[in-house]
């Protein structure tokens, strides 16, 4: 029993298949291990952190008096440049407060002042407004502007009535072809000049669709609202000649009594106001500002001590953790510094068991890929041995899968393809013809193989090829015409 | 004067149309006393309706219902382009009666 060549060559492929996913899934999941190793670094940072908070708990002489040497330089020069800022912002509050004090007295001034400027506008406005009422004509004019205001209103409601009226009715009378006729020769019109026959039919046309009646209303439609708009432009205009009267006979009372001195001042006193007002609100706000940043300062563990920590954490980045684990045990009255640097040792070593998994599995995937590599070179043999040849048969001694198995490094997938050769078989002459080259040389392999019985015919066969591949070599005509040069390397490999 | 005369009957009549509110008003009234008169119980809606029917119709144009006179109407007044038509057809036939014949 054998199994055929192009099962064999199917079952390297898919083995070269199934290796390549194999490595490529492996490669994929490295980058798991970036992320495993981005998560130990944060955590090695969160625990260097809590230490640095731990050997410094707060921003004070005290503090930085009793913390390592190592830091001590720095953070006291930080301490000093916090000091130095919140005298100046001190110094900035109080230059501010003086400024708020200053900005709501003229605040209230202004507000006072304002106040009386429109209480006096509001009596002299009060004081015009009555010599109005008195003066007779005034107050006729206003009657004639109030009810022309009101009837202008209304003109204008209906006129927007018959708008709406002639935009849906006229559509109608401008689609009908015999009204349009009719229309244009001018019918029942001076410009009419048709005699005859033809007056007699228009007649009757006429008639027909009632075109008197049909006319009226298209005139109508068209003209009135033209119209009605000149006359409400008139009406607007008889208004505004009443309205200028008026408006002359207030000035002029208005003059006399000094109002419009009165408003300027009033518009003038509300702009300065307005101004006082804005600078008040700024002032406010920096005040505010400040006094947040005071705040801060004056916290022990404010944005000065986050930079102090951040110095301290970047220091005992420098040290091994055998040295910080020594420092933690000289305090021997303090087991919360031990805690934490027995949590940094165990994320360091949790760190050096992946860095040492990391570079075991990349190697593995080095020999995966060498493998690879070499299963390729064997499938490329086969196929120029025309192994896959249907022609071609197998012991079925010979198990592809199970000898990949096997195979850990480049060196075991080179002895496969050995294995591979001493298990081929050629099913007949004819196409040993074709696969092995010279037929008298086959004939040669395949008369050792069959005399030699089927105990030694393999190794009969193997002496035969051997003796293929000298002449291969040694007769240059016989290496041109014999296309075994992969077969050739093969059995020198 | 005819000038002066029209001018004068569209500004009575643009006028006129300024108290089309008053003629709603006057309308709705007619209409009560009527329906009171005659016994007729009907609603504030309904005369409503009635009222927009009303101006909807006034001024409102349709041509006559299709039939044999509305076609006659439409071919007098595209008697033009009929005769034309025919005019056209005729030359045509006529040529080809005397290329053929």
């Amino acid at each position: 029993m054998t199994i055929p060549g192009p099962t064999v060559h199917q079952q390297l492929m898919d083995a070269y298949k199934r290796l390549t996913e194999q490595l490529e899934q492996d490669r994929k999941s490295m980058h798991d291990v970036q992320e495993q190793y981005e998560k130990l670094d944060a955590e090695r940072d969160d625990a260097l952190r809590s230490l640095a908070q731990h050997y410094l708990p707060e921003l004070t002489a005290d503090a930085i008096n009793s913390t390592w040497r190592e830091v001590r330089s720095d953070i006291s020069t930080l301490l000093l440049q916090k000091e130095d800022e919140d005298r100046s912002l001190q110094q900035k509050l109080k230059q501010l407060q003086e400024n708020r004090t200053t900005t709501e007295k003229a605040l209230l001034q202004a507000t006072n002042v304002l106040d009386s400027a429109i209480l006096e506008q509001n009596k002299v406005s009060a004081v015009v407004e009555k010599r109005l009422q008195e003066d007779t004509q005034f107050v006729e004019l206003a009657d004639r502007a109030a009810i022309a205001e009101l009837a202008l209103e209304r003109a204008e409601s209906n006129l927007h009535e018959i708008d709406q009226d002639a935009a849906r009715k006229l559509p109608a009378y401008q689609a009908s072809t015999l009204f349009q006729y009719l229309y244009e020769r001018g019918y029942g019109q001076k410009e009419y000049r048709s005699r005859g026959l033809t007056r007699r039919i228009d007649r009757w046309l006429a008639r027909y669709i009632d075109f008197t009646k049909a006319r009226q209303g298209y005139d109508f439609l068209k003209q009135t609202p033209d119209q009605m708009r000149k006359i409400i432009a008139e009406d607007r205009r008889s208004l505004n000649i009443v309205m200028e009267e008026l408006e002359r006979k207030r000035d002029r009372v208005a003059d006399e009594m000094g109002l419009p001195e009165k408003i300027s001042l009033t518009d003038r006193l509300t702009r300065d106001r307005q101004q006082i007002l804005q600078t008040a609100n700024f002032v406010s706000e920096s005040m505010n500002e400040v006094e947040d940043r005071i705040n801060d300062l004056s916290d022990p563990r404010g944005s000065y001590y986050q930079q102090a920590i951040e110095i301290f954490r970047q220091t005992l980045v420098g040290f091994k953790s055998s040295d910080l684990k020594k420092r933690a045990e000289a305090t021997k009255d303090d087991l919360t510094d031990d805690q934490i640097v027995a949590r940094l040792s165990g994320v360091e070593s949790d760190r050096g068991d992946l860095q040492e998994a990391t570079r075991d599995r990349r190697n593995l995937q080095k020999q995966k890929q060498h493998v690879i590599e070499e299963l390729g070179r064997v499938i490329q043999r086969f196929r120029a041995a025309h192994f896959d040849s249907v022609r071609s048969h197998f012991l079925d001694t010979l198990s592809i899968d199970e000898e990949l198995a096997y195979t850990e490094d480049a060196e075991d997938a080179r002895k496969l393809w050995q294995k591979i050769r001493r298990s081929q078989r050629w099913g007949d002459h004819e196409s040993e013809d074709d696969a092995g080259g010279s037929s008298l040389k086959q004939v040669l392999v395949n008369a050792m193989g069959k005399a030699a019985g089927d105990e030694r015919g393999d190794d009969a066969r193997r002496a035969g090829a051997r003796r293929l591949e000298y002449d291969s070599n040694s007769d240059a005509r016989s290496a041109v015409r014999d296309d075994t040069g992969g077969s050739s390397s093969d059995h020198a490999g | 004067m005819d000038v002066a005369r029209e001018m004068r009957d569209q500004r009575e009549t643009a006028e006129e149309m300024f108290r089309r509110d008053d003629l709603r008003t006057q309308l709705r009234d007619k209409l009560v006393r009527t329906a009171r008169m005659s016994g007729d119980n009907v609603t504030e809606e309904e005369i409503e309706l009635a009222i927009e029917q009303f101006f909807e119709s006034v001024h409102s144009y349709q041509d006559p219902q299709p039939g044999m006179k509305s076609l006659l109407a439409h071919c007098w007044v595209w008697r033009g382009r009929l005769a034309l038509a025919a005019a056209a057809l005729t030359t045509v036939l006529g040529g080809l009666w005397f290329m053929f014949s």
